[in-house]
């Protein structure tokens, strides 16, 4: 595991500000694998008391969920509905990036559209996106269309809305230098804008993409559509308590794969940048 | 004045023709899935406010999300400072943290209704759990960052512990916190949502789906718009009082920037 430097939110307005500098004395390698070693084992113990306590009918011990875990791995049910899942979360994502990155990007780089919009994708990015799942389920019944319209809406907000403001903090100097020197439309759009907007759209992903898996989980949960939630709710129903919980495990582990995926293609994409060269960045 | 006039009609414009053109595209529809706008206003008015579903239906859900979230905020907020005094500490935890984190909150309403039932401290914990996470990491990042030369100076200055806890190191974290509060506030309103499409008696989201799923459609349709409008009004809320508490801040001062907002 990588240490890790926050970095400071980038605020409108602010001027640049220095990252902040590593004074922290971090901690040696040995100690850490020490003491995440403690911390594990005491989260485990902790697990296993609480189930005690609580009974396993409420809270399975840790052995239950991995013998049920390790069973479920066998299913083809289970890979299905894995599969399933990630593949809506994925269609929803891309296509909330084909719709919100280029229309704010448009939007952004015009005032007078930058003002019209502004109301209008406020009052609509406030909705709460679940609150479509009723109309989503009677056009298209529960299946991986309404589930992919109810990411789609979720999800392209923070895109479209990162887009616009990652074009309306082009350098402008940068902009003058261009136009200066004559580049074309074309380049000056490859060249200058996308790359200084390329920051912001990563965080964007980032929101966007935890927002998609959550509304993926959502759709199977409340929409019947297949997938992981459906499982989850399915075993509640059945009572097979430890099964439940090795369905949540795996939704977390989803979770923290497309968190480690989606930090990773920053590290890549920005390797530039000096938020990714200076420090080695995980927020 | 005409300045302000200008920039308003400027604001106003596209709404207004969006919605009058959904007044108009569904002025005759027949469609049973798309009724009259007129017909959705009316219905809005009719089963929310002289019906009195609001205090029926809209309260319920408010207590519940202000009790979850009140409680993730007084939970977060104290165990990131703990957290972020602590970098030992915190990096011990850090992979346990970051697992729990990862979980999509909805995740274990499921198991929530296994461990406690569907009452209303199911969905209290279900907010509470769902919308901890982003407050925590946000606190812990927003403490760890202090301006080392601003740490350096309440050092020098003598100050005492709680002074320097409270009057330097919460209020230079205060942005980052409250972003992570303001993610916070949309997962809790998801969560309150889905925790009541799923077995609960009242509560708007168990109006809408269960009006959907009786074929009142206008009835839904009032229902969604009731939602979109809290989830404005509450997001508003929001937004005044995190102006109120960064009064202080230079990116505020220099006047909202509603992009920063997500």
């Amino acid at each position: 595991m990588t240490s890790r430097q926050t970095v400071p939110v980038i605020m409108a307005g602010s001027r640049p500000r220095a990252w902040p500098r590593s004074t922290r004395r971090v901690p040696d390698v040995g100690h850490r694998i020490v003491w995440r070693t403690v911390a594990v084992v005491a989260t485990f113990a902790l697990w296993q008391f609480s189930s005690a306590v609580l009974g396993d009918r409420v809270v399975p011990a840790p052995a239950q969920v991995f013998r049920a875990l390790a069973s479920l791995v066998t299913t083809a049910e289970f890979w299905t509905a894995l599969l399933t899942t990630v593949t809506s979360t994925l269609l929803g994502l891309l296509i909330a990036v084909a719709l919100g990155v280029p229309l704010g990007l448009v939007v952004g780089s015009s005032r007078f559209l930058t003002a019209s919009t502004r109301l209008s994708a406020d009052f609509l990015r406030t909705i709460p996106p679940v609150t479509l799942i009723p109309l989503a389920l009677l056009l298209y019944g529960p299946s991986i269309a309404m589930q992919v319209v109810l990411i789609v809406f979720g999800s392209v907000w923070p895109l479209f809305l990162h887009a616009i403001y990652a074009v309306r903090e082009v350098d402008p100097i940068m902009r003058d230098v261009s136009a200066v020197f004559r580049m074309s439309t074309w380049s000056r759009w490859v060249n200058i804008t996308l790359p200084s907007s390329a920051p912001f759209l990563l965080t964007g992903l980032r929101v966007a993409s935890t927002i998609a898996l959550l509304l993926a989980v959502a759709a199977e949960l409340i929409g019947n559509a297949p997938g992981i939630g459906l499982e989850i709710a399915l075993t509640q129903m059945g009572a097979q308590v430890a099964t439940a919980y090795a369905y949540v495990v795996v939704a977390a582990l989803l979770g923290v794969v497309l968190n480690l995926v989606l930090a990773a293609a920053q590290r890549c994409l920005l390797f530039w940048h000096p938020s990714v060269r200076s420090v080695d960045v995980a927020s | 004045m005409s300045s302000y006039v200008g920039r308003l009609t400027l604001e106003l414009w596209l709404p207004v023709v969006l919605v009058a053109l959904w007044w108009f595209a569904s002025m005759n529809s027949t469609s049973a899935f798309f009724p009259p706008l007129r017909r959705i206003v009316q219905d809005t008015v009719d089963v929310w406010f002289i019906q009195g579903h609001i205090s029926s239906d809209v309260l319920p859900s408010l207590t519940n999300l202000l009790f979850g979230y009140a409680i993730a905020l007084t939970v977060g907020v104290a165990l990131g400072l703990l957290l972020g005094l602590m970098p030992r500490l915190y990096d011990a935890l850090e992979p346990e943290l970051e697992f729990l984190r990862a979980v999509p909150a909805v995740a274990i309403l499921p198991v929530a209704i296994i461990a406690i039932g569907l009452g209303d401290d199911m969905r209290i914990t279900v907010i509470a759990f769902g919308s901890f996470w982003p407050i925590l990491v946000n606190t812990v990042a927003g403490i760890r960052s202090t301006d080392p030369v601003v740490k350096d100076v309440a050092t020098a200055f003598g100050l005492r512990p709680a002074t320097r806890l409270f009057s330097v190191r919460l209020p230079s974290a205060a942005p980052q916190i409250l972003a992570g509060a303001r993610t916070a506030l949309s997962i809790a309103v998801v969560l309150i949502l889905v925790s009541e499409m799923s077995g609960a008696f009242r509560g708007l989201g168990n109006f809408v789906l269960a009006a959907q799923r009786n074929f009142a459609i206008t009835d839904m349709w009032s229902g969604m718009i009731i939602l979109g409008m809290l989830g404005y009004l509450v997001n508003i809320i929001f937004r005044v009082v995190e102006s109120q508490i960064l009064r202080w801040h230079p990116a505020y001062r220099e006047g909202a920037k509603w992009v920063t907002s997500q």
